[in-house]
């Protein structure tokens, strides 16, 4: 499955756009964080690669879902939470700029779809009108949504409201939407955990084709997905990070023992 | 022994459907139903009082036989139906044998005897008759769920009868006053009136009447509702906006407290405020605005004793937490992704407010501004209190007019002129009033709907 989407991938269309934003790189320094008493993230240092597809595996509870909204700044606006340590955008601190600009460069696709209730055209511009850019709305919507594979099945209903359609086509819209604004970084929260295998397969397809155009972090509960997807997989657990490498690595022959008993399932 | 009581039964139940039966069920479902309509027409009409008792003893007669069925076929005695033959027999004894020892209910010192045993007729017949249904569809758990349909459909006849009661009145004495021009002319008086003494009481009789109308008492509130609408509907989306977007804690549960007293406070309390306000700008450059003002034929600017304008400013006090309100419940409603999709992609928490949250909010945000209106037009006190009475056309700057005042000068004034000429058309004045609450009511439901479907995608 792994070889048939890495082909797929190598035949993708070839999208060529001036403005297109290099993918970043993300580092983790010693990031700490707290709910009120709770301590969620336990130090954790690793390197997001550039332009590759990175997967965070872990049992529920782990702390991964949290990690991924540190990384564009959700999780801060729950009053309850204290963050201590840093996070590297290309060198530069996260911290140090503007919640919107971060998240203008930090695009995110979230657990649940979740549309706006407007037309789809408007879903995907909803991002460029926020800003203030000009663009060609027109070149901008059929960029997006052939990024996602949507462009094929939407281009003759775009003034649809964009909750007449399935579950998958409206993944696959937020999916659209968040790479209009041509981000650098894709956050993806468990993505198809609520799609039927056919639309999984799709996305699954979109994202492998946007390998080298964006850094894509997809945090995952179906370890199947992690193996298929990605480049480097990162265990954890109990927000530590416990292991991270190439994901041959992790999956045949990992270092650590926890790694080992969670890939055979001994805990989960 | 239980063999023998199961194959019994298992007998009883096929029998039910036999004719027979069926016949001896009919009896008292028909005695009952009549019961528990005598009732309810000795409580409209107390004339017929003396139908009571013989109501009460065929209800009576008919949970006899409702027992009598109970225990042939199921053998099981019915506790309820035996206390209510047990009442229904004692109260016809009591109310006919002995009318000098029961006493009713005395108000205003009038033995209210039929009122008391159509009550008693009612408690006799109603539990009965959903005891004929259950037996009628064969005591099966089903039926038991049929036999509750009188006890919930009498609330429902009894809200709508008063309603139609209502609405018959109005249209019988209303519509034969009826004429285009009357609703549409304004009512012109220009003359003299005297006051004589009749009867040891003062009456006012007024000459040279010059145009008979309600048409000004309608603009006027289409006007105030119009005025009230402008003034309320900017603050009570704001305060909504403010208590759950922009506030966290202790500072929104004081604004959203606050708002809703608002709502519990007399109208009297705040007429009065409202009143000392005006009387205080007296002097000032507010007079004018505040107190109405008018040009009378000399050009002449004269005070007037009330403006639309305060009413409108006074009556939105009371309007202000109903959208208020109604937006706070619209925001409530809005599912966090949406606002985190928002977010994520970069919005800023304003844009994310005007574009995501307030359309969301839309159908409940109009929902409530129809609600002020209907408050509105019927609101009669603050309009009373504060702004004068009437005048002969709607300009915004001197007395305030409404149907409500309208109809509350038909009642009360002594002006005998007044009552001959415009009196007919109080109750054409008071369908008008309910008829733009209803077409009020109406218009929301559907733009509810409409907004629901394009701001909700639902």
């Amino acid at each position: 499955m792994r070889e048939v989407i890495r082909e797929q991938s190598e035949t993708g269309i070839n999208i060529s756009n001036d403005k297109q934003v290099m993918p970043s790189a993300i580092s983790l320094n010693d990031l700490r964080l707290c709910f009120g008493k709770a301590e969620i993230l336990k130090g954790i240092n690793m390197t997001f690669p550039a332009g590759k597809i990175t997967s965070i595996i872990g049992p529920s509870g782990c702390g991964k879902t949290t990690l991924l909204r540190c990384i564009n700044r959700l999780s801060e606006l729950a009053t309850t939470c204290k963050i201590r340590g840093d996070i590297l955008l290309n060198n530069e601190s996260i911290y140090q700029i503007d919640p919107m600009l971060l998240r203008r460069k930090v695009g995110m696709v979230f657990q649940r779809p979740n549309p706006f209730p407007k037309s789809i055209k408007e879903n995907i511009l909803y991002g460029i009108k926020a800003t203030g850019l000009k663009v060609n709305s027109e070149e901008v919507v059929q960029n997006s949504l052939t990024q996602a594979a949507l462009w094929d099945e939407l281009k003759s209903r775009l003034d649809d409201s964009a909750m007449s359609l399935s579950i998958g086509q409206q993944q696959r819209l937020c999916f659209a939407r968040s790479l209009a604004v041509s981000p650098s970084v894709v956050l993806l929260d468990e993505p198809a955990s609520a799609l039927d295998p056919i639309s999984t397969a799709k996305l699954e397809t979109s994202i492998v084709k946007m390998r080298d155009k964006y850094t894509q972090i997809v945090v995952t509960h179906n370890m199947q997905e992690a193996r298929r997807i990605s480049d480097k997989v990162a265990f954890m657990y109990l927000g530590e990070l416990v292991e991270f490498g190439d994901t041959d690595k992790i999956f045949e022959d990992p270092d650590k023992p926890a790694t080992k008993d969670y890939i055979i399932g001994k805990f989960g | 022994m239980a063999g023998k009581k199961q194959s019994e039964l298992r007998n009883g139940l096929s029998e039910k459907r036999g004719n027979g039966t069926v016949f001896i069920l009919l009896l008292p479902l028909i005695f009952t139903l009549m019961g528990v309509i005598f009732a309810s027409l000795i409580l409209i009409d107390n004339s017929l009082g003396k139908y009571a008792v013989p109501s009460l003893i065929t209800a009576s007669l008919g949970a006899v036989f409702l027992l009598v069925y109970a225990r042939v076929t199921s053998h099981s005695w019915q506790r309820t139906l035996i206390i209510i033959m047990f009442l229904g027999i004692g109260s016809a004894f009591l109310i006919n044998l002995m009318p000098t020892i029961f006493f009713g209910f005395h108000i205003l010192g009038v033995f209210h005897r039929s009122t008391v045993s159509a009550i008693l007729l009612m408690l006799v017949s109603l539990p009965t008759f959903s005891f004929s249904i259950f037996y009628i569809f064969g005591a099966t758990p089903k039926a038991q769920d049929l036999s509750r349909y009188p006890f919930i459909l009498l609330p429902i006849i009894v809200a709508l009868a008063a309603f139609g009661l209502i609405i018959y009145k109005l249209l019988v004495l209303g519509v034969p006053h009826f004429s285009w021009r009357v609703i549409t002319s304004n009512f012109i008086w220009h003359g003299w009136s005297t006051q004589v003494w009749v009867n040891g009481w003062p009456v006012t009789i007024s000459y040279n009447v010059q145009q008979i109308g309600i048409g000004q008492y309608i603009m006027g509130t289409f006007l105030l509702m119009m005025m009230v609408s402008l003034i309320s509907l900017p603050i009570g989306v704001g305060v909504g906006l403010y208590i759950t977007e922009y506030s966290k804690g202790a500072t929104a549960n004081i604004i959203k407290f606050a708002t809703n007293s608002l709502r519990a406070i007399s109208v009297f309390a705040i007429g009065l405020v409202a009143l000392s306000v005006v009387r205080s700008s007296a002097n000032t450059f507010l007079a004018p605005i505040l107190s109405g003002f008018y040009y009378n034929e000399n050009g002449v600017r004269n005070a007037a004793s009330g403006s639309f304008i305060t009413a409108s400013i006074f009556i939105s006090m009371l309007v202000i937490p109903i959208i208020a309100s109604a937006t706070e419940e619209g925001i409530h409603s809005l599912p966090h992704d949406l606002t985190e999709a928002s977010l994520g992609i970069g919005a800023s928490h304003n844009y994310t407010i005007a574009h995501i949250v307030l359309p969301w909010a839309l159908p409940n945000i109009v929902t409530g501004l129809l609600l002020g209106c209907a408050e509105t037009a019927g609101s009669l006190a603050a309009i009373m209190l504060i702004s004068g009475t009437s005048q002969y056309g709607i300009n915004p700057f001197t007395q305030s007019t409404s149907l409500s005042v309208f109809i509350y000068q038909c009642l009360v004034t002594t002006d005998q002129s007044f009552k001959k000429v415009e009196g007919p058309y109080v109750y054409m004045a008071a369908l008008i009033l309910i008829l733009i609450t209803l077409g009020l009511t109406i218009a929301s439901l559907i733009l509810k709907k409409r907004f629901s479907r394009s701001y909700r995608g639902t």
